[in-house]
């Protein structure tokens, strides 16, 4: 969808060039900068909510440019009725008008009206449809508490390991229970229930790949396994769609034409045709699939970029590097899709000492350090990083409790029945 | 569709109605109900002297309580999504941000004080203007903007501060030299001695210092919340910093 850009309410030689240039390098973000959201603070993760910002925050920047430039004409002149922004927009309905006199409550002073606007306008639930989450729903209480409350806090950078984790600083080896059963299938209740309003199947299918990786049920996911609340054909779709955005990208749609993925062993394993091709995609850029997948293998029933396509098959390993990764030979049938054996699984690279899943185990590592709790998407790195708890171990099977500790699967796909 | 309030808040409607004389910041919000309601408003970046993106921001209800989980999973929606409400003010802090990200990567200069596109292809711009809405572990510092912004300027020698109604006054020795040409002027405190070490800003707070008002050739101005102190001989530093701007950067605006 192209933007739509407003009209800039002045002008100016600086004004112009800068709107141009601007207009260019907002196409180029949304279109063809393959940026990783996930390294994104979280209000910028959405690319449609991206775009929005740069079409409406278009004037204020040249606005900026125009004050600069110091030229006569709007944008200097502060005489109130010569505003350089004298939108119609804001009021131009009567659902917006509505809106406005809502907020501002009934006691028309100036203070007044302002200070009801401020509180008014975060609770608009007669103009908007709102979350249908409550405080009274039972996910909010004890430690889903606490931990939203350490979520809302500020983030300190000096003190990552602080907040929740000092509390419930047992949790590396004693998840704290409560009375629908461990912290983590809470979390994954509450995440399925928040995920589901995305509307996306994939946002269930992230859940519920997550819940398998927790019970520990291992083996290989496929289009027969247990779904739960995610729509096949509506993950098909939604891989197709990020493929097609980003079929002319060789860094997100990567042709695997060699290696591997062209052996005879590898194509006739996971019965290709002929004519099937194989690309390794990455789904940085797509939270939910994101979730899903990270980067994975897919095949296709032709290049995306001479002509319309089907998603045939998905190949991947769901591991974690702040709990269990999958070692892969890559020999014979040891590669990613296929089962893995238990021996193969060992404790992920933030638990190494030299941060390679090959490497030496640290076996200090706790659960904060090998979250890593990097920016602050944590939460949905608690519940496998705390399943695992504390240390490090280069099998699974070494584990005291490994049934409870999570377990690496691998998923392998057949789209082309759906 | 996208929600009543956020279409407000991405029309720059924010209503604020602080004002404060001595700093210079008096142009607060006017409304007014006759025959039609009228709002005169000013829309200005929150952090006039710093480029690092906002997060989530509301402060009350249960806004706050779905911005807190939001914030937990990484996750952001559409803003034509039914399903969430974020608060005006994040939706906001967002926008301004995308701005600033806008600014530095288009101009030449970081973005500061200049009016010239720079040069560089816009891929290069493009990974300039995301590089500034990572989240702190994710950002290159080595590269813009991040590489040059935050620098100092020079080294001011406050003697003597007071603080009257939650603004401070400094004076320095000798003059602080800060050109009135320009209202974008910032400094870091460094004052190290008994109850002058309450003049002192965290970087936490404004990570390219406070934003002050020149008021003559040795005195500026800052806000500092704190209690009415006197005229206080100190000793320390104040380093000067570059950000957006002052009353420049007001988008004065008027809705009918």
């Amino acid at each position: 969808m192209s933007f739509n850009w407003p009209d800039i309410p002045f002008t100016g030689a600086e004004v112009d060039a800068f709107v141009n240039e601007y207009k260019l390098i907002a196409e180029e973000i949304y279109y063809n900068y393959p940026y990783d959201s996930l390294e994104l603070l979280t209000p910028y993760t959405n690319k449609e909510a991206l775009k929005k910002y740069l079409e409406y925050g278009i004037i204020y920047a040249a606005f900026i440019v125009k004050q600069r430039a110091g030229n006569s004409g709007p944008g200097t002149d502060f005489d109130l009725n010569n505003s350089p922004y004298s939108p119609i927009d804001a009021m131009n309905t009567a659902e917006k008008r509505k809106n406005l006199m809502k907020n501002f409550g009934c006691i028309f002073t100036p203070g007044d009206m302002a200070a009801s606007w401020g509180e008014n306008k975060e609770n608009d639930e007669s103009l908007d449809p709102y979350d249908e989450l409550s405080p009274e729903d039972e996910p909010w209480k004890g430690p889903i508490q606490d931990l939203m409350d350490s979520l809302t806090g500020n983030q300190n950078a000096d003190d990552k390991c602080g907040g929740f984790y000092a509390k419930y600083e047992n949790v590396n080896n004693n998840p704290p229970v409560d009375a629908d059963g461990p912290l983590w299938s809470t979390i994954l209740n509450l995440g399925e229930k928040v995920l589901g309003f995305l509307g996306g199947a994939s946002g269930y299918l992230a859940v519920q790949l997550l819940r398998r990786y927790l019970q520990g049920t291992g083996g290989v996911f496929t289009e027969n396994s247990d779904w739960r609340l995610a729509s096949k054909s509506g993950v098909k779709s939604e891989i197709k769609s990020h493929i097609n955005f980003w079929k002319n990208n060789t860094y997100v749609v990567q042709p695997l034409e060699s290696g591997l993925t062209a052996s005879e062993t590898w194509r006739s394993y996971f019965g290709l045709l002929e004519s099937d091709v194989v690309f390794q995609v990455r789904f940085a850029n797509n939270f939910t699939l994101a979730s899903c997948f990270g980067t994975a293998t897919v095949v296709l029933s032709g290049d995306p970029v001479f002509g319309d396509f089907e998603v045939k098959r998905l190949i991947d390993d769901y591991d974690f590097f702040y709990g269990w990764e999958v070692i892969r030979s890559r020999i014979g049938i040891d590669f990613e899709g296929t089962p893995i054996n238990d021996l193969s699984i060992t404790s992920g690279s933030n638990r190494k000492s030299n941060g390679e899943k090959t490497g030496p185990c640290d076996q200090n590592a706790t659960v904060c350090e090998a979250i890593g709790r990097e920016g602050i998407h944590w939460a949905i790195r608690f519940p496998v990083a705390g399943s695992f708890g504390a240390g490090c171990y280069d099998k699974w099977e070494d584990h005291p409790d490994a049934e409870n500790s999570g377990k690496p699967f691998s998923i392998n796909i057949n789209f082309a029945n759906i | 569709m996208i929600k009543t309030t956020y279409l407000h808040a991405l029309d720059y409607l924010n209503l604020s109605v602080d004002e404060n004389p001595t700093l210079g910041i008096g142009a607060g919000s006017t409304i007014s109900i006759g025959s039609s309601l009228s709002i005169f408003d000013v829309f200005k970046f929150k952090d006039p002297m710093d480029i690092a993106p906002t997060g989530f921001l509301s402060q009350s209800g249960f806004t706050t309580i779905t911005e807190a989980l939001l914030n937990g999973i990484g996750y952001f929606p559409p803003l034509n999504d039914e399903n969430f409400h974020i608060s005006p003010d994040t939706v906001q802090g967002a926008m301004s941000s995308v701005v600033k990200a806008m600014l530095t990567a288009i101009l030449d200069n970081n973005g500061k004080r200049s009016t010239t596109v720079g040069i560089g292809s816009s891929r290069a711009k493009a990974v300039t203007a995301m590089n500034t809405l990572r989240y702190e572990e994710k950002r290159d510092y080595n590269s813009a903007p991040y590489n040059t912004w935050r620098n100092s300027v020079g080294i001011i020698t406050p003697t003597s501060v007071s603080r009257n109604n939650n603004v401070a006054i400094v004076t320095t020795t000798p003059a602080h030299g800060l050109s009135t040409a320009f209202d974008d002027w910032g400094v870091v405190m460094n004052l190290n001695t008994g109850i002058a070490s309450s003049f002192n800003i965290s970087t936490s707070t404004y990570p390219n210092g406070v934003p002050i008002r020149i008021i003559n050739s040795t005195t500026f101005a800052y806000e500092n919340i704190g209690i009415n102190t006197g005229w206080t001989i100190v000793e320390g530093t104040a380093d000067v910093r570059v950000g957006w701007g002052g009353t420049s950067i007001n988008l004065h605006l008027y809705y009918t």
